[in-house]
């Protein structure tokens, strides 16, 4: 049994500064991410995805937990050999605009992330793993000697993948990284992730607040609320039946065509109280909550009817229903 | 078979049959910045009755922005606006003195902007600002404005409304920031509202609260709303009608209903198969290829031609004439009906 390309083990973290009892922005985080597969992490606004995200990219220490690499725990690297392996993951960001320096050409903007490779490619090979890169996200080994600002925003997040791909990485971690373009743009954008991972065979952490394109183009989906993932399993199961009361309440607040029935949602806890935090994190806005839901903080289980999915949620048998 | 193009007339393409007398009635609008190259909004009409919600639709630089701008007024002096928007069949909102517009803004037409925490001024309360456009427009003493400040804080559903109105922006949700927002723009029931991407920087959750929210506030008060919005899924579940903007032309227009079941402008077909949809699986998304012109590059005829698969030499030289394809649904393209090329169910 070989180990897992990505494997993240009851990771937290904790940013100081909280008073007494402040909830972790990640807390108890476990999932597995095999080779040549998308898994989508989904969820609102403080539900802890970007910091996951720079955890398992190791541009952040955790508080607690493991981040496993091929079986290896990337914080318990040297801080030399955890340079070397950064080769086999880089990072896609959200914003194609901020994220590429204007006064650089293309070319050495893509080839930025080469000094990791060991021994040091020469000028030559460079040239040519950066025109290699540029073509496999769509734009000519030319562009290399252009600037940024000559291209339009889907060019440049192409660029930017194109960055991550020069090393010729097995994982990337795209962290909202379609959200700021146009639709027509990023249809093309996940058309691409999609052929990395079928040519390629690269794995991908996609982190979005979008059910959609998590629908379009991720194998699994971790569904995350309030620093833990609360449910997670293939795409299709997950999308088709809910098991968890916040997924069913976020697919049903997804606006669709042709419109459906709109489910009252609930309104958020208001920030600060504080009280709201024993218990399930989910209970203030759960229309299934019971007293069990504040006495008992629901951990990650599997339903024996359900192989291949988990759910923290003490009502997930009625949310399954029978059969 | 080519015929030359008729002569243009102002393309009203959103003409679903109304019940009254519209709240608002534009034709052709334009506007170019002095120096550029293109217009940046040519020859845009629709109109918008008493409790309807028209949504403009488009992508980044399609002019949606600067449409709803230019019917505010609020565009730098460096634009030149051309065209008609009769409101409430009186005043021509594109050619009014300042003074005059300033004293209808705020009262009897509203803006809901996309970001409540920049459009909100962070110094003064909620209730001061929401009393301040009572006080300027209604002459309430200060008193009967911060009361007018609290029902509308309660009618937008905000909880502890009474303390809410001595809080400050930061200390609000963005959820209850948009909330307090709308209630500033409804405070003097306003016959229109442009609400200018009004849930794109909220969460889908709340996103669904302020819709739901300004939906029903609709059906009570009948204001008209003009709804600006990149989102498809959103013209879907709140608009009666939608105007579909290209690189600064209404590309297509209808009722709602006419304009998701049989698209016929090949940029409407290309933006619906591009959209990433719940239960809509099907491997790779269709994609619009290229990108939009720009405006020194416009092609003088249809400005989709670059991009459209069925653009041939008359589309590039030749602007289409907006036709009609049952009520009130029309389409400006050379090729339309485009037979056999639904969207993938």
């Amino acid at each position: 049994m070989t180990a897992p390309l990505l494997e993240v083990r009851n990771l937290a973290r904790d940013y100081g500064g909280g008073r007494g009892g402040a909830p972790r922005a990640l807390d108890g985080v476990s999932f597995v991410l095999e080779a040549g597969t998308i898994l989508g992490l989904v969820g609102e606004s403080g539900s802890g995805k970007s910091t996951l995200a720079r955890l398992v990219a190791a541009l952040d220490r955790p508080t607690a937990g493991h981040v496993l690499l091929d079986g290896d725990d990337l914080f318990a690297l040297p801080g030399r050999a955890l340079v070397r392996r950064r080769r086999d993951f880089q990072m896609v960001f959200q914003d194609p605009y901020g994220a590429l320096d204007p006064r650089q050409r293309v070319g050495r903007i893509v080839a930025e992330p080469l000094h990791l490779l060991a021994p040091r490619p020469g000028r030559a090979e460079r040239a040519a793993l950066v025109a290699a890169a540029l073509e496999a996200v769509g734009l000519r080994a030319g562009d290399a000697g252009r600037f940024p600002h000559a291209f339009s925003g889907g060019q440049r997040q192409r660029i930017a993948i194109a960055r991550a791909l020069v090393t010729r990485p097995r994982l990337l971690v795209a962290d909202e990284a379609v959200s700021a373009l146009d639709l027509s743009v990023q249809a093309q954008v996940l058309n691409l992730i999609l052929d990395l991972r079928d040519r390629d065979g690269i794995a991908v952490l996609f982190i979005t607040h979008d059910l959609g394109v998590v629908d379009a183009v991720c194998d699994r989906v971790g569904v995350m609320y309030r620093g833990r993932i609360v449910e997670a399993g293939p795409v299709a199961a997950v999308r088709d039946r809910p098991f968890h009361p916040y997924t069913a309440l976020l697919a049903a607040a997804e606006p669709t065509i042709p419109p459906v029935p709109r489910v009252p949602t609930s309104a958020p806890p208001l920030a600060g109280d504080a009280a709201d935090w024993a218990g399930c994190v989910f209970r203030p806005r759960c229309p299934l909550a019971t007293g069990r839901c504040r006495a008992e903080a629901p951990l990650p289980r599997a339903l024996p009817a359900a192989p291949g999915r988990s759910v923290a949620c003490h009502h997930a048998e009625a949310m399954a229903g029978p059969g | 078979m080519a015929e030359p193009a008729p002569p243009m007339p102002a393309p009203t393409i959103s003409q679903a049959p109304l019940p009254q007398a519209p709240v608002l009635n534009v034709e052709g609008l334009t506007v170019r910045f002095a120096g550029a190259p293109a217009a940046v909004v040519e020859d845009v009409g629709f109109s918008v009755a008493r409790g309807r919600t028209l949504a403009i639709v488009g992508e980044s630089g399609c002019g949606k922005s600067v449409t709803s701008l230019a019917l505010m007024g609020l565009l730098p002096p460096a634009a030149r606006v051309a065209g008609r928007a009769v409101f409430a069949g009186g005043v021509d909102l594109l050619d009014m003195p300042p003074r005059a517009r300033a004293d209808l803004r705020g009262d009897r037409v509203a803006m809901i902007f996309q970001e409540p925490m920049t459009s909100l001024n962070p110094a003064f309360t909620i209730g001061d600002q929401i009393a301040e456009s009572v006080v300027r427009h209604r002459g309430a003493t200060a008193r009967d404005a911060r009361a007018r400040a609290l029902a509308m804080l309660d009618l937008v559903r905000i909880p502890a409304a009474a303390e809410r109105l001595d809080a400050y922006p930061h200390e609000m949700s963005g959820g209850m920031r948009q909330r307090a927002m709308i209630a500033m723009a409804l405070a003097n029931d306003p016959a229109l509202v442009i609400a200018d991407e009004p849930t794109t920087a909220l969460d889908v959750t709340i996103q669904a609260q302020i819709l739901a929210l300004l939906a029903g506030l609709q059906r009570d008060t009948g204001t008209a709303v003009i709804l600006i919005t990149h989102d498809l899924g959103v013209v879907a579940e709140v608009a009666d009608d939608v105007v579909v903007m290209y690189a600064g032309r209404a590309v297509e227009g209808g009722p709602v209903s006419a304009l998701f079941d049989d698209p016929q402008h090949p940029y409407t077909i290309g933006l619906m198969g591009a959209m990433p949809a719940l239960g809509r699986r099907t491997g790779r998304l269709a994609t619009i290829p290229g990108a939009v012109p720009l405006p020194a590059d416009m092609p003088p005829g249809c400005r989709f031609a670059t991009r459209c698969p069925f653009a041939d030499a008359r589309c590039a030289a030749e602007r289409p004439p907006v036709r009609a394809f049952g009520a009130g649904h029309g389409a400006a393209c050379w090729h339309a009906p485009i037979e056999g090329f639904g969207v993938a169910a």
